[in-house]
Parts: structure tokens; C-alpha cells; sequence
């Protein structure tokens, strides 16, 4: 491990990461071994390492997996449940699954198909759908918090994607930590420090068994995208990624990027009228406005 | 092909290249990310500064995800 100046043999290797994990998880105070974590799943590398790590340190975890329904003719969906569910049965850990078909009627594929935000950016559409049922789950599930996987290169790839943009609203909550608000469970990114290849190893080394295809919808993403830049130049300089994001923190904390009174974070929240979550409309919170769209070009099709 | 060659499996594509070298310095002559990539070599995780060996068989494992 260049970045770290470090080499290690595979015992301390795997002694290592979980050491490493626990300190970022005291340092930015994201929960206690008293604390109920729900961490989402996807049947990849870095949530099952991640799950693994937490099971083994201590941590009162129960996974979530969302079935999305994506195909892609290599049932990508059923075959990163398979992976989440082997996983959880092997250790006896309690795995909840939302499957998005049984629940609102249409696969992720299919509300992308008939919808504009899903048609232009489906991962843009994949990541609202997450980010509001693990949030539901874990408010009305009770969990102290929702940890996410997201490891560093994601964080470096966020952070340059948000940079270019000058996304301030963005930039101003790109902690690994944010707070419970009402609504809203506290969310939290343990792996945040994490190279995305250190907890590859450690997966493998572990013999932790995952999904290795990648999403269908991921080709020509602007994440990947992002992450091939980023490598180029960890090739190069060893570290780049993690001082670019480290730097960053350090900004957020000196108020570099201080929160605007119209930011999304500082807007009143109501509640969606019809699902009851937080929304800064007024009216119907975005994932409900999804269906909709559906409902509205339904009457449409029978008018016609 | 020369006998002091070894190969390279990524993406189920095989790849010659020279053996008695630095793995990073061949990945990095085939325009292959080490950050973006882990090796494995007779069933055993690897790290880029190990040297290949005459008629190794290397698989460079993409650990790169993200939509």
C-alpha cells in the first residue's frame, strides 16, 4: 500500500482494515456498540466487507438489500441478493429485502424507461430510489443510524465531480457523518478513509464471496469516469486520493464551504402528502412524483 | 513467444508480457491501472511489487465500481 508507506502480510492485513475501520467509526463519532446499524447491502465487495468488519468488531448490524430489478441478461439484481443473502446466512445475520417490484409495481428499468430524469441519468433515478426507501427503512425500522459503503475513491470521485460543478449546496455536506433530523435517519460512511481496492483485498482475503459484474447502467457512468482520472493520478502520486479528500474535510471543518440559508439542508421541510417523508416542495416529495408521472401518463394513454 | 514470458488475465483476455519484472512496471507498460486493479497469482493475493516470474499466470482483478 504505497499511499500508506505500509506492506503487510495477509494475517495483519486482515487485522488491519477492521483496526483502521473502527478508528474513523470513534474519530467522527458514528456509533457506539449500543447503537442499532442498519447498513445497506449490495451484494458488492465493499458493503459486504463493510458488514463483515462491523459483525466482527461488535456492532449491532442488520443488512438492507433493495432489489432494483435490474436484469441486464445477467440478472444483475437477483444474483447481488443471492450474494447479500449467502452472506448473511453463512454468519446468522438478519438480512431485510425491499424488492421494488413487489412494492411499487415497476422495476427500476421500468420507471427509468417511462420517466425524464430516468431516461437521461438512470443512475441518477437508481440513486433516489435508494436513498429514500434505506431512509424509510431505517426511520420506521427505529435503527440509531444508516451506514452506507461508500469508500474513498467514491468519496475523491463525488468530491472532483462536485468540485468542477462548484456545487456548493454539495460541498457544504460531503461529511462522513450527517446528523438524525426529524425524518431523517443519521447517516454514516465508515469506510470513508477506505480505498476502494483495500477493501477489495480485503473481501478476497477473507474469501467474502460477491457480485463481480458491474451494473448494466454503470457503462459510460460519470463516476467511473471520475474514478479512471483519479487513478490515473494515484498511479502516478500514491495518496492523491486520500489528500484530496482529507483536505477537503479539513476546509469543511475551517467553514470553507459554509451551509447558504437557501440550501436544501436549511429549507423547511413539510411532509409528503403522500407518503409522509420530508420534502422541501411543499407538495409531493421527488420519489412519489415518479409515480406520479405514471398515474398522469396512464390517463393520458385511456383518453387517447 | 520467448519462455521467460508470463501472462496476464484481465477481463478473461490473456496478455503476454515479460517476466523477471516488477508487476507494477508491467501493468504500468500495458497501460493498466495498479490502483485499479488487484492480482492474484496460484490462488494467492499479490501486491504490484512482486516480481513475475518465467511462465506465470497473473488474473488482475478489477476492483472498480460505480454507476
Amino acid at each position: 500500500m504505497r499511499q500508506h508507506r505500509l506492506s503487510l502480510c495477509k494475517q495483519h492485513y486482515l487485522l488491519w482494515l477492521p483496526d483502521q475501520v473502527e478508528r474513523f467509526i470513534k474519530k467522527y463519532q458514528m456509533f457506539t456498540k449500543y447503537e442499532r446499524v442498519l447498513v445497506a447491502v449490495s451484494g458488492g465487495k465493499d458493503s459486504l466487507a463493510l458488514w463483515d468488519i462491523l459483525w466482527k468488531l461488535g456492532y449491532q448490524t442488520e443488512g438492507l438489500y433493495i432489489n432494483l430489478g435490474i436484469d441486464g441478461d445477467i440478472s444483475y439484481s437477483d444474483r447481488s441478493m443471492n450474494f447479500a443473502q449467502s452472506f448473511a446466512d453463512q454468519r446468522q445475520l438478519c438480512l431485510h429485502v425491499v424488492d421494488i417490484k413487489d412494492q411499487y409495481l415497476e422495476t427500476v428499468p421500468e420507471i427509468s424507461m417511462r420517466t425524464k430524469r430516468g431516461r437521461e441519468k438512470p443512475c441518477s433515478l437508481c440513486g433516489l430510489i435508494k436513498r429514500y426507501v434505506l431512509n424509510q427503512y431505517a426511520v420506521n425500522g427505529k435503527f440509531d443510524v444508516l451506514v452506507t459503503a461508500h469508500n474513498l475513491d467514491d468519496e475523491a470521485a463525488i468530491l472532483l465531480a462536485n468540485t468542477l460543478d462548484w456545487s456548493l449546496d454539495y460541498l457544504a455536506r460531503g461529511k462522513p457523518v450527517l446528523p438524525l433530523k426529524p425524518g431523517f435517519s443519521k447517516k454514516t460512511k465508515p469506510f470513508c478513509r477506505i480505498y476502494e481496492r483495500e477493501a477489495a483485498a480485503f473481501a478476497i482475503l477473507n474469501g467474502i464471496e460477491y457480485v463481480r459484474d458491474e451494473c448494466p447502467f454503470s457503462i459510460d457512468s460519470k463516476q467511473l469516469f471520475y474514478k479512471k482520472h483519479l487513478n490515473e493520478w494515484e498511479d502516478k502520486q500514491p495518496g492523491t486520493k486520500l489528500r484530496f479528500y482529507l483536505k477537503y474535510l479539513s476546509a469543511l471543518e475551517k467553514g470553507a464551504f459554509p451551509s447558504r440559508q437557501d440550501s436544501a439542508d436549511n429549507l423547511v421541510h413539510h411532509l409528503c402528502p403522500n407518503c409522509g417523508q420530508p420534502t422541501t416542495t411543499g407538495s409531493l416529495c421527488a420519489f412519489c412524483k415518479l409515480f406520479k408521472e405514471k398515474s398522469i401518463s396512464e390517463e393520458n394513454s385511456i383518453i387517447k | 513467444m520467448a519462455e521467460s514470458n508470463a501472462t496476464l488475465i484481465l477481463n478473461k483476455e490473456k496478455l503476454q508480457c515479460r517476466s523477471k519484472t516488477p508487476l507494477w512496471k508491467v501493468m504500468q507498460e500495458n497501460q493498466i491501472s495498479v490502483s485499479a486493479h488487484l492480482a492474484i497469482r496460484s490462488g494467492e493475493l499479490i501486491t504490484d511489487d512482486e516480481m513475475i516470474n518465467p511462465g506465470d499466470l497473473i488474473e488482475l482483478i478489477p476492483v472498480v465500481s460505480g454507476g
